[in-house]
């Protein structure tokens, strides 16, 4: 019930920006809609999150533990990139760069956009999930294309075809699946998931190796997994900052879930999960590994973002797969990744507005010029990077626990490409935020300081979270509450 | 008193540096934030003092005062750590009490309320990575001090202390990632298990995962010590930051790393002497190659962190060396482990003291003469006596000349080398004879460059600007680099006797009991031998110098008038050195000449430039940094635009996992 | 004809289909050949339809025939003659390797049926993987966004054939909302190709490849 209601306040929280006529109310009754939305989602999420699971709708949705803290970080997240986006497109519109016209179009898009993840992760028809991932990439193709910049076509056809290419493979992969319970249920398969993974350990294991490997793949496409990832820093890149956020910090998790679904009854099947634990490893590694590479030389900052989110889902999907301890770093890490990443893509989007150019050579000396983001976006790298009292610290703490013992070459390449990319990020954000910029620092001087507006408050909010989140890891209460959302992974 | 007084007092002491923290930022308008700061942080040395003096005396300095105990974190004192609290919590009070003063003066320059507030968090995770007994909150801590570090190292934001912090943090991060695979190695899966858990669970590990884990683990403390090859951070990162900073990063957080090293060490079953000689042989190296650098450097500053460079290197080399001694089974053995696990305690004390001193009086010079190069100081002498007679104190303490606590530490040392050479085998009596050798290499060099130091800077006429419009040295900056120069003494009179009475704290490694007889010379005869010889040099100058007559007159010079630039600047004065070990110090001098008179080759403008590159950079770090960008080079091919390749690395991706899943 | 030998000709058919679309190099032929392709397709579920009495199969194919058989392909050739792209289409090698290649492709994907699925539906698995291959075949050796765009139907096609053939399709609902989500992609298709062919004047593939490292 409270579900239906989510759905319909989404449509509804798009439609809305359409009756308006003027910008100041358009945002408002976006701003409006997505409140609503964020507070129905923690209605949903929380008690499914601290409680039980929830089957509801009469079988279609099915939120547990897991689910229910997706669906509050989808809901916050969407929040708090509604509110950078009125600062934001107000900006743009300001500027000519875009029309009121489009800017109801985003809103609507975006609403969709949620709206599909939402469904995503409370769906219990497997058919159901498959259609809401396909439908979070249709819906932000066309805000990836949202500027008529040089590369926005390239970028959202790249996105578009190869991401749909992989959900694609994951239709294969669910029509195996649902192939492989028809096979042994009685009363004919269906693709609810509850009801299919209590007789899943009957299924035939072979052919839930091959569905599975089809969904690592098609699924593992749209979570930015290695080497199925090469969409991902052109998309991420070309959208406008706040969607960005959303697209790294969220929907890259939403996939992730879904593989994890499968993965599940995967190992019922198979009466283990050492199988499907050893392909995460190995595609958790390299996906770590690959963007060391591409981002010590960076150019371009918000590129550099985007394959920093590759390297976090590589990380998270490693942690899938180290057994036992591994659900519960996965959990922590996503919290601390999903809110650290948006910030600094919707401090980008500050960044993007008044330097005008994502390039590390045309940006320089933002503490000074922009104080707030600058000192919030310095925060924010530093989380990133696993300061002390970042979640971030502790997930990667406990990979290396878990796993040097057990797979110490794996572990080796991880530090390895970690120490890289922390080089790289210090490298290039250093003189980012300290040193003025090697191109235009004159016509820069008249434009120092910054006024505090919406998007401030929402990057505080992420830290103000994030600092919570990371001191009471620090206390022993978090453990079992973890435990708790961990356990319905498996 | 009780013991929770005590562990109230600890824990006050080690939160006190965060309320200055606090009350930097809050208070950042007001002038007088600073002061503030200061004075919290001197509060929190001064409480932190007190509880240690209760500690070693009421406690007896043999059990662990617990400060906190929760699921996830852990804080107690133990004998090892309350060592190096000591000096902690004298780094604190004195380099406080120098910043009053100091930071005033450089308020363009640095953000004052923001380098408190940072200062207050190193000062914070400094304690908090000695108190810590458990592996988690030790990381978590280490990682505090470093990053912390890093913001106090790029204060000025100057592009030098841009790249030199860039260098220090990817350098210490690297370390980090050593320590905690190191440490996890031996932890065995348990995320938040204690020191004390540890030392179980390495008990069952083979020999190659414990041999992995050591490796690991002086990689990562050897990094941050600052040993060769992974000290290239610490030249560049030292200097950089202010000068009370520097004090700390060099007079505190070396030894912490030390700290870090030696609980390390006390987590392994065994410590085989293939270990013991490779830490012996890596400190004599890094040792040897600071005071190389050291003597053929011209950058203050740079010049003093060298020299750390080559104390650290000393005191690891005692750490090894005592570590060797201690697995024999050899007559005598025992007694020399000893003595050189008690130099290990005492140097720290020392090169704490003058490094300490050392940093804070030159950071007061450079503050006043508004340059760090010494070629460009001369005649400061003059201008300061009292400073230059604290300054002198100092570098007799940093050259291990008597009446300093570094003689009688060296002197430990080499005599209980000389001692080993007494030993039956052959291999050892070799490998005391190399280190006997090096390390009396390392203390001329050591004594050549503070020589050359302070001759530089004090003596001689001053040989430019900077130093012509030098200006008077306030009182405030004076008295902490007289207080520490005060220690050195201080400890060069009673530092071994108390030292080897008291120190339990060492005893898990190597119990300290006795000291090998000759070892040691009584302090007391080397101070009344040297009072005596001054008064009598006093004397007999007052006495057959009276009808002296002097003449003042021209100096013969050629028809060029003479000016103090003329003189042995200190670059010169290490010409030789440059010269004799030119394979390792790879100078490079170029020489441009400009023709005044075009056509006339013989009348010209001429300007060396000469600088030294370091040789670990040449052959080491950018063969690595090319390798590394060689590889990203290739990988980097493989987003070369083309969505069709992108599919087909789908579809790869795709067959290799069906393959695997038949 | 029985239902069975019906079915092998249609799906026969839809491979000989989907091979020739291989080395159509005009556009009106490749979308012709993806019509005819499609519609075998709706019959092959008329067919299924008819064969289990299942009502929401017969619904399905009908939607099929009209959507994929009728609507997509007429709507992606107005797109294309109002835009002005070119008739002429691009590959990386010549038409008659791009016939061999997707023979070769679905003699693999004969050979690799046989070991994916060892039991039942032999043909079908084969001929749905065949299409989806050879859909893959299209996508990554076509240089423009027209054939990658066929491509991407032509392998959802297989792997409705995939859907039908060994699960009697998903529920009504289900295949509803995919098939509507196809409809979306494909306007978004049409969408971006349109503003490619406005902002490049071609649809080439070569040109999107500003976008490295």
């Amino acid at each position: 019930m409270t579900i239906l209601a989510l759905i319909l306040l989404s449509i509804l929280s798009g439609v809305l920006p359409f009756f308006a006529r003027r910008f100041e109310t358009v945002t408002a009754l976006a701003l409006l809609g997505s409140s609503g939305v964020a507070a129905l989602s923690a209605v949903v999420g929380m008690p499914a999150l601290l409680g039980a699971s929830a089957l509801s709708g009469g079988g279609l949705w099915y939120v547990d533990p897991f689910g229910g803290l997706l669906v509050l970080l989808i809901g916050f997240m969407q929040w708090t990139a509604t509110m950078a986006s009125v600062p934001y497109l107000g900006e743009e519109v300001r500027k000519g760069i875009t029309s009121l016209a489009r800017t109801k179009r985003y809103f609507a898009l975006l609403a969709l956009f949620v709206l599909s993840m939402l469904v995503t992760v409370v769906s219990n028809n497997l058919g159901f999930m498959w259609v809401a991932l396909e439908a979070t990439t249709l819906t932000t193709t066309l805000l990836v294309a949202f500027y008529d910049r040089k590369g926005s076509v390239e970028a959202a056809w790249k996105y578009l075809i190869l991401c749909s290419t992989g959900i694609s493979l994951g239709l294969i992969g669910l029509l195996m699946t649902y192939y492989a319970a028809s096979s042994v249920m009685a009363g004919g398969a269906t693709l609810d998931w509850t009801t299919l993974a209590a007789s899943a350990h009957a299924f035939p294991a072979s052919i839930m190796r091959i569905a599975f490997a089809f969904i690592l793949i098609g699924f593992g496409t749209k979570a930015g997994l290695v080497p199925m990832h090469a969409w991902l820093p052109d998309a991420h890149s070309s959208a406008p900052s706040p969607v960005s956020g959303l697209l790294s910090g969220v929907l890259l998790n939403a996939a992730l879930f879904a593989v994890l679904r499968y993965k599940a009854l995967a190992d019922l099947s198979a009466g283990g999960s050492g199988w499907t634990n050893g392909l995460l490893l190995g595609f958790g590694v390299l996906t770590v590994a690959v963007p060391a590479a591409f981002i010590i030389f960076q150019a371009d900052y918000k590129r550099l973002l985007a394959y920093s989110s590759v390297e976090h889902m590589g990380l998270i999907t490693f942690s899938t797969g180290l057994g036992v301890a591994g659900p519960l770093i996965a959990v922590i890490h996503i919290i601390g990744h999903a809110l650290t990443k948006s910030m600094l893509f919707i401090g980008a989007g500050n960044i993007l507005h008044r330097y005008e150019s994502t390039k590390f050579a045309n940006v320089g000396a933002v503490m000074r010029v922009l104080p707030y983001t600058g000192a919030f976006f310095l925060a924010g790298i530093l989380l990133l990077l696993a300061a002390p009292l970042s979640p971030l610290f502790v997930s990667e703490y406990f990979i290396v626990s878990a796993a040097v013992a057990t797979h110490p070459l794996y572990t080796l390449i991880i530090l390895f490409a970690l120490s890289v990319i922390f080089a790289g990020f210090l490298h290039l954000f250093a003189p980012l935020l300290f040193t003025a910029p090697s191109r235009g620092a004159e016509a820069l001087a008249e434009k120092t300081g910054e006024r505090w507006n919406i998007s401030h408050t929402a990057m505080l909010l992420h830290i103000v979270l994030l600092l919570a989140f990371g001191a009471f890891l620090l206390t022993g209460a978090a453990y079992p509450l973890l435990e708790h959302v961990a356990a319905s992974i498996t | 008193m009780a013991p929770s007084v005590f562990g109230l007092l600890f824990v006050a002491a080690l939160v006190l540096p965060l309320l200055g923290s606090a009350a930097a930022l809050l208070a950042r308008r007001a002038g007088w934030g600073n002061a503030l700061s200061q004075y919290l942080f001197m509060l929190s040395g001064v409480l932190g003092l007190a509880a240690l003096a209760g500690y070693f005396t009421a406690l007896h300095a043999a059990s662990s005062v617990v400060l906190l105990s929760s699921p996830v974190l852990a804080f107690s004192v133990t004998p090892l750590s309350a060592f190096f609290l000591l000096i902690v919590y004298l780094g604190t009070f004195i380099t406080s009490l120098y910043a009053l003063g100091y930071l005033p003066l450089y308020a363009d320059a640095y953000s004052v309320p923001l380098t408190n507030a940072v200062s207050g968090v190193f000062l914070f995770a400094l304690a908090a990575v000695l108190l810590s007994t458990t592996v988690f909150t030790f990381l978590l801590s280490w990682e505090l001090m470093s990053l912390s570090a890093y913001f106090l190292v790029i204060a000025d934001r100057s592009p030098e202390s841009l790249s030199a912090g860039f260098l220090y943090l990817v350098m210490t991060h690297i370390g980090f990632a050593c320590l905690s695979a190191g440490f996890l190695l031996l932890s065995g899966g348990h995320a938040f298990i204690s020191f004390d858990g540890v030392r179980e669970v390495a008990r069952q590990l083979n020999p190659a995962a414990l041999a992995a884990a050591f490796a690991l683990l002086f990689i990562g403390f050897g990094s941050k010590a600052g040993l060769v090859p992974l000290h290239q951070w610490l030249p560049y990162a030292h200097p950089q930051a202010p000068s009370h900073s520097s004090a700390l990063l060099s007079g505190t957080m070396l030894k912490v790393a030390l700290y870090g090293f030696l609980l390390a060490l006390t987590l392994f079953p065994g410590i085989p002497a293939s270990w013991a000689f490779t830490v012996a042989a890596v400190g004599l190296i890094s040792a040897f190659f600071g005071a190389l650098s050291a003597a053929v450097e011209h950058d203050a500053k740079r010049l003093l962190a060298w020299s750390s460079v080559e104390n650290m290197g000393l005191i690891f080399s005692g750490v090894g060396i005592a570590l060797v001694l201690h697995g024999l089974s050899m007559p005598l053995s025992g007694a020399l482990a000893a003595a050189f696990a008690l130099f290990v305690a005492f140097h720290v004390l020392n090169h704490f003291a003058f490094k300490t001193g050392l940093f804070l009086a030159t950071g007061a010079m450079v503050a006043k003469t508004h340059t760090r190069d010494l070629d460009l100081y001369g005649g400061l002498a003059g201008k300061w006596p009292a400073f230059s007679g604290v300054f002198l104190v100092l570098v007799i303490a940093a050259a291990a000349l008597p009446p300093s606590g570094t003689f009688f530490g060296e002197w430990l040392y080499l005599q209980s080398l000389a001692a080993a050479l007494r030993f039956s085998s052959p291999l050892l009596v070799a490998s005391a004879a190399a280190a006997l050798g090096l390390a009396a290499l390392v203390g001329g060099l050591a004594l050549f460059a503070f020589v050359k130091f302070f001759s530089a800077a004090f003596l001689g006429r001053a040989r430019s600007e900077h130093a012509e419009a030098a200006e008077p040295m306030p009182v405030l900056l004076l008295v902490p680099p007289l207080l520490c120069a005060a220690f050195s003494v201080l400890l060069g009179l009673f530092g071994l006797p108390v030292l080897s009475a008291a120190t339990a704290g060492f005893g898990s490694l190597v119990p300290v009991t006795t000291v090998v007889p000759g070892a040691s010379m009584s302090a007391w005869f080397v101070f009344a031998l040297l009072a005596f010889a001054s008064a009598f040099a006093f004397i007999a100058y007052r006495v057959f110098a009276r009808n002296r007559t002097v003449r003042r007159t021209e100096t013969w010079d050629c028809g060029t008038p003479l000016t103090p630039r003329m003189e042995y600047t200190a670059t010169g004065f290490s010409a030789p050195m440059r010269f004799f070990f030119r394979g390792l110090v790879m100078a490079q001098k170029e020489i441009l000449a400009e023709a005044v008179v075009p056509g006339n080759p013989w009348i010209a403008n001429r300007r060396i430039e000469w600088s030294i590159a370091s040789v670990w950079e040449a052959w080491l770090y950018r063969r690595i940094a090319r390798g590394i960008v060689s590889v990203a080079a290739f990988v980097k091919r493989l987003q070369n635009g083309v969505i069709q390749l992108y599919l087909l690395f789908v579809l790869l991706a795709l067959i290799i996992v069906v393959l695997v899943a038949l | 004809m029985t239902p069975t030998v019906l079915s092998a000709s249609l799906l026969g058919a839809m491979l000989v289909a989907s091979l020739l679309m291989e080395s159509r190099m005009r556009l009106t032929s490749l979308v012709t050949l993806f019509r005819v392709q499609s519609a075998f397709l709706g019959f092959y579920a008329l067919l299924l339809a008819y064969a289990e009495g299942a009502i929401h199969l017969a619904v399905i194919a009908l939607l099929i025939l009209a959507l994929k058989a009728f609507v997509i392909p007429e709507f992606l050739l107005r797109v294309a003659r109002a835009s002005g792209a070119s008739e002429r289409l691009e590959a990386y090698v010549r038409p008659t390797t791009l016939s061999f290649a997707g023979l070769l492709v679905v003699g693999l994907a004969f050979a690799a049926t046989n070991l994916l699925l060892p039991d039942g539906h032999y043909f079908a698995a084969a001929v749905s993987l065949s299409l989806v291959m050879l859909g893959f075949l299209l996508l990554v050796s076509r240089k423009d966004m027209f054939g990658q765009g066929i491509g991407f139907l032509g392998m959802e096609n297989g792997i409705f054939i995939f859907g039908l053939a060994l699960t009697g399709g998903m529920p009504l609902l289900v295949e509803l909302s995919a098939l509507f989500d196809l409809l979306i992609l494909f306007i978004l298709v049409a969408a971006l190709v349109r503003r490619a062919q406005h902002e490049h004047s071609s649809v080439g593939t070569d040109l999107l490849r500003t976008l490295t490292d």
